[in-house]
């Protein structure tokens, strides 16, 4: 397996603001010191409540935000030391997918344009090539190629996230971070999406880090499972292991929260 | 068996959009609701669970064309005149919805807001009033209670913004609480918490409930019987243990099926 990003001793706070002049009134720590390795075929998921820093973590992943303290590391080298081209190449190494591909999506491109606009940025294919591989994408993703000419919007929530799965997918990355991809759709519909992750975390050997607050969903896909609170990485084991001798007493909560367990949570 | 609080008979809701054709929400739905009995409607989005809660005071956008018969306190809603309406509306039905904060007015404090539901619905005024406003926050689980009745919506987390929405429907006394998605805004841990109070709270004060859920796992843990809708429909009802264990239509099945799928020892197909 070959480590495809790496968090070490990552944080990231954020400056706390208040009264007339905005004046600093302190920080917010929102990621302490996260130590996180993510190798090819991989997946890892992530899970905490609001505030745990699990989006801030992805941010940092992705090179959206910069380490306060240590770094993000794309096959080694670190974001905010990568110029130019290379920035442009780890880019297309990390690849990230949204909660609602509603607000990610440009609600007047279709979906052929927002299949094609990776392709074009990072020069992959042009003309008959370009429109096969969108083909490909759909087929990918498990949609007909007859979707090619909808707007977002003509889309139901499931096929909407297969869209933003498949422009994720464009520029064949190595790695995908999904933040709360199922979160606002319905069971079914989020079943068949996590299917169609495992499916390509195990034929393409995509790394998969798995974001979300449902223990079940990242239990049901994940390999391994990385559980924070307030910022700290708390424990980071094999699926197995945190779901029947968890190490630390949040992580029983969230077992027994996810079980909706009245009388022990 | 008592007489059942709640009649609903053959209700439809469509609604009409710009020149197109009607929608059809829901379609020839029938249920009851026993007195002290939780009744759950489950469904995916679009199912037409919402109207039905909406339906039922007459809640719905005026695009919406509601016919059938909706019987509680041997009223029909479906035919009340305005005024018996908005006594029925928060008093003999009250509603606790998905987003507490949207359910708060930001400007009132919680006392003056919860001071409001007891005097619109009950006898109470005054330093009595207050008092009930105290005690309810009290029962809903929120500590120094008497100093919380200054605080603003926005002082408080999701999940106790959710107990004082709780509070200040019960605190009106319905015969009839309307839970819609209540628990699936907030964190899994507080999820719990909300769960837990709805299920002590309907035990002791014996609450009828109608509970909204997607959540088939909230729905078995407090509700006795369950209703499934799919595409407007109510397609199985009966017991919650019947309906979970032994499911009649394939809908059913097939929505416990993903859920088995998603779950911490999932069992793929």
């Amino acid at each position: 397996m070959t480590v495809i990003l790496e968090a070490v001793h990552v944080s990231k706070s954020f400056p706390r603001r208040g009264g007339v002049l905005r004046r600093q009134l302190g920080a917010v720590q929102a990621v302490e010191r996260v130590s996180l390795a993510l190798g090819t075929g991989e997946s890892l998921g992530l899970v905490g409540e609001s505030g745990s820093g699990k989006t801030t973590l992805a941010k940092l992943f992705i090179g959206l935000l910069r380490p306060t303290e240590g770094e993000v590391l794309v096959r080694g080298a670190s974001w905010f030391r990568l110029r130019g081209g290379e920035r442009l190449a780890a880019r297309r190494t990390v690849q990230f997918v949204f909660q609602d591909p509603m607000n990610s999506l440009n609600p007047r491109m279709t979906v052929e344009e927002a299949l094609s606009e990776p392709l074009s940025i990072h020069r992959l294919a042009a003309g008959a090539s370009r429109r096969a591989r969108v083909d490909a994408l759909l087929e990918l993703v498990r949609l007909s190629t007859s979707y090619r000419r909808r707007l977002p919007r003509e889309l139901s929530g499931g096929e909407r996230q297969r869209v933003g799965i498949a422009r994720a997918l464009a520029v064949e990355p190595a790695a995908l971070i999904c933040d709360e991809p199922i979160a606002s759709l319905d069971v079914s519909v989020g079943a068949q999406i996590l299917e169609l992750l495992r499916a390509l975390c195990r034929e393409r050997r995509l790394a998969l880090l798995f974001i979300s607050h449902d223990l079940r969903a990242v239990a049901s896909l994940c390999r391994r499972i990385a559980v924070m609170r307030e910022g700290k990485l708390l424990e980071l084991a094999p699926t197995e292991q945190i779901v029947n001798r968890p190490g630390h007493p949040y992580t029983t909560l969230l077992l027994r929260s996810a079980e909706l367990d009245l009388d022990q949570a | 068996m008592s007489t059942p609080l709640l009649t609903v008979e053959n209700l439809s809701v469509s609604y009409q959009g710009r020149g197109e054709e009607a929608v059809r929400a829901v379609e020839g739905v029938s249920f009851t609701v026993e007195p002290g009995e939780v009744l759950a409607l489950v469904g995916e989005s679009g199912c037409g669970k919402t109207s039905v809660a909406l339906a039922l005071t007459r809640l719905l956008p005026s695009s919406a064309a509601v016919s059938g018969r909706v019987t509680i306190d041997g009223l029909n809603t479906l035919e009340a005149a305005a005024d018996s309406l908005r006594a029925i509306r928060g008093g003999t039905i009250g509603y606790v919805f998905q987003d507490p904060a949207a359910s708060l007015n930001p400007v009132l404090t919680i006392g003056e807001q919860l001071v409001e539901a007891i005097t619109l619905h009950t006898e109470a005024r005054g330093a009595s009033a207050g008092h009930l406003a105290v005690e309810w926050l009290q029962r809903v689980g929120i500590v120094s209670a008497e100093e919380r009745l200054h605080a603003y919506p926005h002082e408080f987390s999701g999940g106790m913004q959710q107990r004082v929405c709780l509070a200040m429907a019960l605190a009106a006394q319905p015969a009839l609480l309307v839970a819609d998605e209540p628990t699936t805004a907030l964190d899994v841990t507080v999820q719990v918490q909300i769960l837990r109070l709805l299920r002590d709270l309907q035990r002791s004060l014996r609450l009828s409930v109608l509970l909204i859920s997607h959540d088939l796992t909230v729905v078995e843990r407090i509700a006795h019987r369950v209703g499934v809708l799919s595409a407007g429909r109510l397609v199985e009802l009966g017991p919650t243990d019947q309906v979970l264990r032994q499911p009649q239509h394939p809908y059913t099945a097939q929505l416990l099926q993903y859920r088995n799928m998603i779950s911490l020892r999932p069992n793929h197909q």
